[in-house]
């Protein structure tokens, strides 16, 4: 954590942390395509990573194009499978060529959302903000020239703030064995 | 010239082309021109207002209401899942249900609402078959505008065109449907050869449309029960309103309280879905006209047209049909109406029967096929092809369109000289 004087209180210190120390704490690795994959090929990926719930889309030159949170790809995926869910809600322009993209997808750069990222030596605190105003749970790190690092998400930056408070406990995994039964 | 009629020509001509360009939104073009009219005293500000038509207002207001609360059940989705499977994934058969579906409904509710509920379920239906939407696209364009002229609320000519002429919602039903369904037939029928190449399907592919589920598609059951009841009565009014004595405006805005009334929507929401632009792109067309009509060049080109064609009605009648084809496949078709409503007022004033109306009204609607952006259900549809990663280009457009145009004009041009000239 970032060294502070006395006053320091738990949420600068959360603030203040650097994402490269918040994601020292669980090492959560990214998922990487590229922008060219089919959307089998995304899924595959997806799934052997399911902890990672916002994919980073990269171009030929490895730099980030992109970013695919797991949800759209759930819906893209689904709209085939349980298509009265998705056709049942169009019921103005906006939806309607909303769904004509999505119904023509092939590949991930179809689908996948303008870039969002955030640098190791950034905060919590900018990773929260950008988190906060894309509605994504996590974001791919990534170095200055745009190439993916690592991924942060939002249990990581709870994880920063649990720290903080000296709460540690609260991380150590329960014995169910021992653990009381809540009363009736 | 005088300075006004100059005047009054620049401020109608600049507005033109900006809505033909688009170089500016069409409401704020028309809205410019009509009030441009009155500032700068080529009509009084009461004339403009007095032009401004409330029938037409009004029962487009109605119905963007009843469209608006209907769209929002789900039915279109439930006709259209169900007619797919009834045509059993066989591709003609699918082309066929979903163009009757889309004409049905683009004569009752505008023809944006209906391409917008049938465009998507189009493209799923073609995903599934791994097919081209494109045939289906276009057959639902080309049914949209000729669905559309079959009734008084089909398609906003006919509304112009009904009000400026007291022609009843019964006059349109008798004149122009059995025409519209005629061409829609053969349509139909050139179909199967126009798109032989594409209408071809895996078999394997068929499967997956039969287990859709139409009934998940009904969003609010008790919602489309009250709203198919109000429909249904407020598509009688018309056919009585003559009787009742209440303009289809009236008929459309009763219908449309009603129905907020037993939905139980908040107004808000529901007037939310009106498409105000396109209102007011009415108010300014109407007092651009108005503009128009007081400089005289109304008088002009209606004594133009005699003079070319000799005051014979049936020469009169064929021009106004064909002049209005070419050009409302060229240009909106609403302001083209509007402008030529008093030119036909003129030339049809002492005329027995209402031919010169039917001919305009028939050449607006069907015009419309001829290119891309000939209607607003073409741009609609085109834009949700673009997206789907299948683009109809302008040319590709015409290549159907302007035969399937010319067809339906040369069967429409036997009609009118079987109905109403021989």
């Amino acid at each position: 954590m970032t060294d502070g004087d006395q006053r320091q209180t738990p949420e600068s210190i959360t603030q203040a942390t650097t994402i490269e120390e918040a994601d020292r704490i669980l090492e959560m690795r990214p998922v990487v395509v590229r922008a060219s994959a089919s959307l089998a090929e995304v899924a595959e990926r997806a799934v052997d990573n399911p902890g990672c719930r916002l994919i980073a889309v990269v171009g030929d030159d490895d730099r980030l194009v992109g970013v695919l949170p797991t949800h759209a790809l759930v819906n893209e995926v689904f709209q085939k499978i349980v298509p009265e869910e998705f056709l049942g809600e169009i019921t103005d322009l906006e939806a309607a060529l909303d769904y004509a993209s999505r119904i023509g997808a092939r590949t991930a750069a179809d689908i996948m959302s303008p870039p969002v990222s955030v640098h190791s030596d950034e905060t919590v605190r900018t990773a929260f903000e950008r988190m906060h105003v894309s509605s994504y749970q996590g974001l791919p790190i990534t170095d200055r020239e745009e190439h993916v690092l690592g991924y942060v998400d939002q249990l990581e930056l709870l994880v920063v703030w649990v720290h903080a408070t000296g709460r540690e406990g609260l991380l150590q995994p329960t014995d169910r064995s021992t653990a009381q039964e809540p009363e009736a | 010239m005088t300075l006004p009629v100059l005047v009054g020509l620049a401020i109608f001509i600049g507005t033109y082309a900006l809505i033909a360009t688009e170089r500016m939104h069409k409401t704020l073009a028309a809205m410019a021109g009509g009030v441009a009219m009155v500032l700068l005293g080529i009509v009084s500000q009461e004339q403009a207002f007095a032009e401004i038509d409330f029938n037409v207002i009004f029962l487009l207001t109605g119905m963007m209401i009843l469209a608006g609360i209907i769209r929002k059940t789900g039915v279109f989705g439930w006709v259209a899942v169900r007619a797919a499977r009834f045509a059993g994934g066989e591709p003609y058969r699918i082309l066929v249900v979903l163009s009757l579906i889309t004409a049905i409904a683009s004569a009752v509710l505008d023809n944006v609402t209906t391409v917008v509920l049938v465009g998507p379920i189009t493209l799923f239906l073609a995903a599934q078959l791994s097919m081209n939407p494109f045939p289906f696209l276009m057959s639902e364009i080309m049914a949209s505008n000729i669905g559309g002229a079959s009734t008084l609320i089909g398609d906003p000519p006919n509304l112009l065109i009904g009000s400026a002429a007291s022609l009843d919602f019964t006059s349109f039903l008798l004149n122009l449907t059995p025409l519209a369904a005629l061409i829609l037939a053969v349509y139909l029928l050139a179909a199967r050869w126009l798109y032989r190449d594409l209408l071809v399907v895996d078999p394997e592919r068929r499967a997956g449309l039969l287990e859709l589920n139409e009934r998940d598609m009904i969003t609010h059951p008790a919602l489309l029960r009250r709203s198919l009841v109000v429909l249904g009565l407020t598509l009688v009014g018309f056919l009585v309103h003559g009787f009742l004595h209440l303009e289809p405006a009236t008929v459309a805005l009763t219908g449309a309280v009603a129905l907020m009334l037993v939905a139980r929507e908040s107004p808000d929401d529901v007037l939310r879905d009106v498409e105000w632009p396109t209102l007011f792109f009415f108010i300014g067309l109407f007092m651009l006209i108005a503009g128009v009509i007081e400089i005289g060049v109304i008088e002009a080109v209606a004594g133009f047209i005699a003079d070319v064609t000799g005051g014979a009605l049936a020469a009169t009648s064929f021009l106004l049909l064909w002049v209005s084809g070419v050009l409302s496949g060229i240009i909106d078709n609403i302001p083209y109406t509007a402008t030529m409503i008093p030119v036909v007022q003129q030339l049809s004033d002492g005329q027995q029967h209402d031919v010169l109306w039917w001919s305009l009204a028939i050449g607006a609607d069907l015009g419309g096929n001829a290119t891309i952006i000939g209607a607003s259900a073409n741009v609609i549809l085109a834009g949700m092809a673009a997206r789907e990663g299948h683009p109809i280009t302008f040319g590709r457009f015409l290549r159907y369109g302007l035969p399937v145009t010319f067809g339906s004009m040369l069967i429409a041009t036997v009609y009118v000289w079987l109905r109403y000239l021989l």
